[in-house]
């Protein structure tokens, strides 16, 4: 077992331990009252505590712009991922959490709500939030957001690939095996249980050799007669295992192009720009999603349920999604707007192409499950 | 037959000087390359220049910028963190030893029951998983109002680190001769002059190993100070997973790798001279 797995099902009991535990909330009205109303005990609270995870230029330069503005001190504290989760549900007991604010991955979705973790539903209440990405805003990796999640920015998988080496890189499925058995081991993806543009790779492989990517949409649980023809994915994985190149995450793949190791590997367009603005990645690099279709999603904010600073959060949130907040978000970590109405420039990957190729992800049972797979059918063979 | 030839060795030693002097070097060099290769990597990444990407076929960074160093210490609260993190240490350490010695000493000079199985029982919080330990220990510190304390960080590393001074300092115990003891009270020392002749001078090495390890191990923790300490305190380490984490940012980890690491590699060099072979493989290696 994996220390990230540990880590989740020791959050995922503990998650389920709590689960009929609700904290009494005195600020349930926060969320019928008048917006100017929750502005003026927004201030009256005078402070806020934000997580994430990553991106602390951007967080930690919002938080100063915002205290210009409201008055609001906003203390950002970057950290681990499945750490800040863990906190969040080993705080929910306390009638006071010592978070007001955090960062949310689709698929820390399920432990949150399972705990009764988030304040909300804000996705209606915080002014903007009918603006951002519609999907987004319903369900994540297949589980209903019920309004408590407010998607802060989008991010997407595509290839990316040196030009010099690559004029003309695959387009289709047929085009892209061609380009594999041209040019063995020269693609590089992680193994899926260390990051997300490993798992995007593996569903195109999925939603390629067998189609049909619909019939899984809205699953909450797996079901089996489903995926009893993915031993083909695996049996293909393993035909081919010389053609491809399997590193441990999703920057140690950027990081093979930039030593020319592989010519062209799977990536997250953010990580991409952060690459290219950290010197880590050589300038001519470039990024497209292939017409064989690769997923995207986003990240979102939320509240916890036992928030000290439920109103400043809520004011903080609103803030990070106004427009102009949200294209120096775009500009400042390369995440792409959750906002559909404007669009930002530091976009490594155009809009239609995002709109045409990018795809949802699977729901999170079938993730998890072909992640686990991959490892035992593939890796392990 | 002159001098000379009597200074030299007869060929069979010869071979074994040279073979022991290739072996000798060769654990030499593989020690640097093991230590001091990484160190310089992390240097050389901590220092390329944003504009400047750092790609074969160049060996070395194209050009050196701070640019890195400057974005770390802007964007984090890598200030607040080290000064929390080499006032955290000292104190753990202290109160390791203190609450320590009883037990070591039990352990290491007495025959009771069930010693083996407190042995053992004694390195859980060094075998389970870290976050697994932090998640449901946050409860206790919780209940208790230790969250977002100081106090609450002390007792909290103390007991992730207890472990190392509690075994070292034990075998240090366990070391010293009866013999000598006997002999100290046949000559007419007191307790007081047990202690101070016999028992400190003979702990003392196993005591510095332990402050080593405790020290490092407060100074690497992650997961319970990010559960009970963050937001109020920041170490070392919470702003280093930031890079580490599932975003890698490989120049930005780097500064703070370097921050952890010279520390730590000073702090194994000073108390190189304690470090007994002995008393860590006896420790740990006997499980």
């Amino acid at each position: 077992m994996t220390t990230r797995r540990v880590f989740l099902s020791a959050i995922m009991g503990l998650a389920g331990l709590l689960g009929a535990y609700q904290p009494a909330s005195a600020a349930d009205d926060l969320l019928k009252m008048p917006w100017d109303k929750v502005v003026e005990a927004a201030k009256a609270e005078g402070q806020a505590t934000f997580y994430a995870w990553w991106g602390e230029e951007f967080w930690r330069t919002a938080a100063k712009d915002f205290e210009a503005k409201y008055g609001i001190k906003v203390d950002v504290v970057t950290g681990d991922r499945t750490a800040t989760i863990g906190k969040v549900v080993s705080e929910a007991p306390s009638a006071e959490g010592s978070i007001d604010a955090l960062l949310i991955g689709g698929v820390e979705l399920k432990s949150l709500l399972d705990a009764k973790a988030l304040y909300g539903p804000l996705v209606g209440v915080i002014p903007g939030s009918d603006k951002l990405d519609p999907a987004l805003s319903k369900e994540q990796e297949g589980y209903a957001t019920n309004g408590y999640l407010v998607p802060v920015y989008r991010n997407q998988t595509g290839f990316v690939y040196d030009p010099e080496k690559v004029p003309a890189p695959p387009q289709t499925w047929a085009e892209f095996t061609a380009w594999l058995d041209a040019n063995p081991a020269q693609f590089a993806f992680n193994d899926p249980s260390k990051g997300g543009s490993g798992q995007a790779f593996v569903q195109a492989a999925i939603v390629n050799i067998l189609g049909d990517q619909d019939k899984y949409a809205s699953d909450t649980e797996m079901k089996e007669e489903k995926v009893a023809d993915w031993g083909k994915v695996w049996e293909w994985f393993n035909a081919n295992e010389d053609k491809f190149t399997i590193t441990a995450s999703n920057n140690d793949s950027i990081d093979r192009v930039n030593q020319g190791e592989v010519l062209m590997a799977a990536a997250w367009d953010d990580d991409t720009a952060v690459s290219l603005s950290k010197g880590t990645l050589f300038k001519r690099a470039k990024l497209y999603v292939p017409a064989l279709g690769m997923p995207g999603g986003g990240d979102s904010l939320g509240i916890p349920a036992n928030a000290k600073h439920k109103a400043a959060a809520m004011l903080f949130i609103a803030y990070l999604i106004e427009p102009e907040v949200q294209k120096k978000l775009n500009a400042t970590i390369g995440s792409y707007l959750a906002r559909v109405d404007v669009s930002g420039e530091n976009a490594l990957i155009p809009e239609d192409q995002r709109q045409k190729n990018g795809r949802p992800w699977l729901p999170g049972a079938y993730k998890g499950y072909f992640i686990q797979q991959f490892v035992s059918e593939v890796l392990q063979k | 037959m002159t001098d000379m030839a009597l200074a030299i060795p007869p060929p069979h030693i010869r071979r074994r000087i040279g073979l022991k002097g290739f072996l000798v070097g060769l654990s030499v060099a593989l020690l640097l390359v093991w230590t001091a290769v990484p160190l310089f990597m992390a240097v050389m990444w901590s220092l390329v220049n944003p504009d400047d990407p750092w790609s074969p076929p160049a060996v070395l960074p194209p050009s050196f910028s701070l640019a890195q160093w400057e974005y770390v210490f802007t964007f984090s609260e890598i200030g607040k963190a080290i000064v929390t993190s080499f006032v955290l240490a000292p104190v753990v350490t202290i109160l390791s030893f203190i609450l320590s010695l009883p037990t070591a000493y039990a352990i290491g000079r007495l025959s009771f029951r069930g010693k083996e199985a407190l042995r053992l029982l004694i390195l859980l919080p060094i075998v389970l998983p870290a976050m697994v330990i932090a998640m449901f220990l946050s409860r206790t510190f919780y209940a208790f109002g230790l969250a977002q304390t100081f106090l609450g960080l002390v007792l909290g590393h103390t007991l992730l680190s207890m472990p190392y001074m509690l075994r070292i300092l034990a075998t240090a115990f366990e070391a010293i001769p009866q013999d000598v003891i006997d002999a100290a009270r046949n000559l007419g020392a007191g307790r007081l002059e047990l202690v101070r002749h016999i028992l400190v001078p003979m702990v003392l090495p196993g005591l510095m190993a332990g402050s080593v390890f405790t020290f490092i191990t407060s100074l690497e923790e992650f997961n319970l100070t990010f559960v009970i300490g963050t937001p109020t305190f920041q170490t070392i380490p919470t702003v280093l997973f930031d890079y580490l984490g599932y975003h890698f940012v490989r120049t930005n980890a780097a500064v703070v790798s370097i921050v952890l690491m010279v520390p730590s590699i000073a702090l194994l060099l000073i108390a190189e001279r304690y470090l007994k072979t002995e008393y860590l493989s006896s420790a740990f290696g006997k499980l």
